[in-house]
């Protein structure tokens, strides 16, 4: 079966179509690496919004950008890197943007809350702990945040982290010394 | 050991994620229940917040996700060809804009330069009506076209004056004529008549009569009855 070439005017028929593989060729290279990348930016995404449905907005977007950028981004330690970067980023935005609307919309009606801090032990019991979590996630420093998700994640050693982030592996174990002991002073 | 150090210890291991005791800790926690306790705490906390963390980023991905981003990919693959036409289109048109824009300027232009009326020559005189003025005459061209008007303003006065009929203007209405000629190039036989000079006064002696008409006659004005 013959495929259907669009020519543009004052374009040769040998140019076209050579466009036209290349692009076909690029989005089949893309497609191959949406398997591995897909994941990880909607697991980055949900590690960040903690809602399923803004998280795979984000990695749809975040996957698309890539696309984009795809003839920058062909070797696969780039596009990983540059995918994490991004969809972290996209994800923080959309989170503090849905703050600031949940913010605008409740403040009027809720009464300041001011509850008493449970032990860690009675927090880590409950389900009330990953709240809790949560919470204390979004007061760390973007670096550490990053670098706890992407430590968290299954099937990534730190060197693939190290890797992903474009720091030495020695800056990526400091780094998560760091952001669990803050995250462990915010738990408790 | 004292109880400070050996809680700063067991944050510091805890924080490492190292499981292995350092010596001092455990010879300290041997004789210091409190310590024990703290240990212990801690470790639940540790594991919680790893556990709540790896709950947070390893949950299933939606099979809806992949599927999804395929069809943006090839919507925006068939987005990237429509821009690339609307590009195309876009610059063609505006070349072929220009082509003609500038083909109708050239053509304006020169038929300008080729047409008789371009301008019409005005001698102008620095003084009075007078005819001995005429040594200090200067040509003037008027024309709707400035370019025009300007190069022919550098022309040699002697070859405007003996081809092109001249008339003499008075000073004060030097620029209302000079725009009367202006605005009148297409009509180049009116603009010629005036500019011609006047004919030379024929030697008839002046005589005065009376205005008669015979048609015409005078009655008195007949007065109403009350009068």
């Amino acid at each position: 079966m013959q495929e259907l070439v669009l020519v543009q005017p004052g374009q040769s028929i040998e140019v076209a179509t050579t466009r036209e593989l290349e692009r076909a060729g690029a989005r089949a290279e893309f497609e191959d690496r949406l398997t591995e990348c897909g994941p990880l930016a909607y697991r980055i995404a949900q590690g960040v919004l903690r809602n399923s449905a803004d998280a795979e907005d984000v990695a749809q977007e975040a996957l698309l950008k890539a696309f984009r950028s795809f003839h920058r981004l062909r070797d696969p330690h780039k596009l990983r890197a540059w995918l994490v970067r991004i969809t972290f980023r996209m994800a923080l935005d959309r989170r503090r943007s849905a703050k600031r609307r949940e913010k605008r919309e409740t403040q009027w009606a809720m009464p300041e809350l001011r509850i008493s801090p449970p032990t860690a032990e009675a927090l880590a019991a409950s389900s009330e702990f990953q709240i809790r979590l949560e919470c204390a996630m979004e007061q760390l420093p973007e670096k550490s945040r990053l670098v706890l998700l992407l430590a968290a994640m299954q099937g990534y050693t730190l060197e693939e982290v190290s890797t992903m982030l474009g720091i030495p592996v020695g800056t990526v174990k400091s780094r998560l010394f760091f952001a669990r002991k803050q995250l462990a002073e915010k738990l408790r | 050991m004292n109880c400070k150090q050996c809680k700063e210890s067991v944050l510091e291991l805890l924080a490492t994620g190292s499981t292995q005791i350092p010596l001092e800790v455990s010879d300290h926690q041997q004789t210091c229940r409190v310590c024990v306790d703290f240990h212990e705490a801690q470790a639940r906390l540790f594991r919680s917040a790893d556990a709540g963390l790896s709950v947070m980023v390893n949950q299933a991905v939606p099979p809806s996700l992949l599927p999804r981003v395929r069809t943006r990919l090839s919507q925006e693959s068939v987005a990237g060809s429509g821009w690339f036409s609307h590009w195309s289109f876009a610059v063609v048109t505006t070349v072929a804009f220009l082509a003609v824009s500038v083909g109708y300027v050239r053509h304006r232009l020169e038929n300008h330069l080729k047409s008789p009326e371009a301008g019409t020559v005005v001698s102008l005189s620095t003084s009075n009506s007078l005819p001995s003025a005429r040594t200090s005459r200067m040509p003037v061209i008027a024309s709707s076209n400035q370019k025009h008007r300007r190069a022919s303003s550098v022309a040699s006065p002697l070859v405007a004056s003996e081809t092109i009929p001249e008339v003499i203007v008075l000073p004060e209405e030097r620029q209302a004529f000079a725009r009367f000629v202006a605005e009148i190039p297409e009509e180049q036989e009116v603009a010629l008549a005036l500019t011609q000079p006047a004919p030379a006064p024929e030697e008839v002696p002046v005589q005065i009569a009376l205005l008669q008409i015979d048609s015409l006659q005078l009655r008195p004005l007949e007065g109403t009855p009350r009068e």
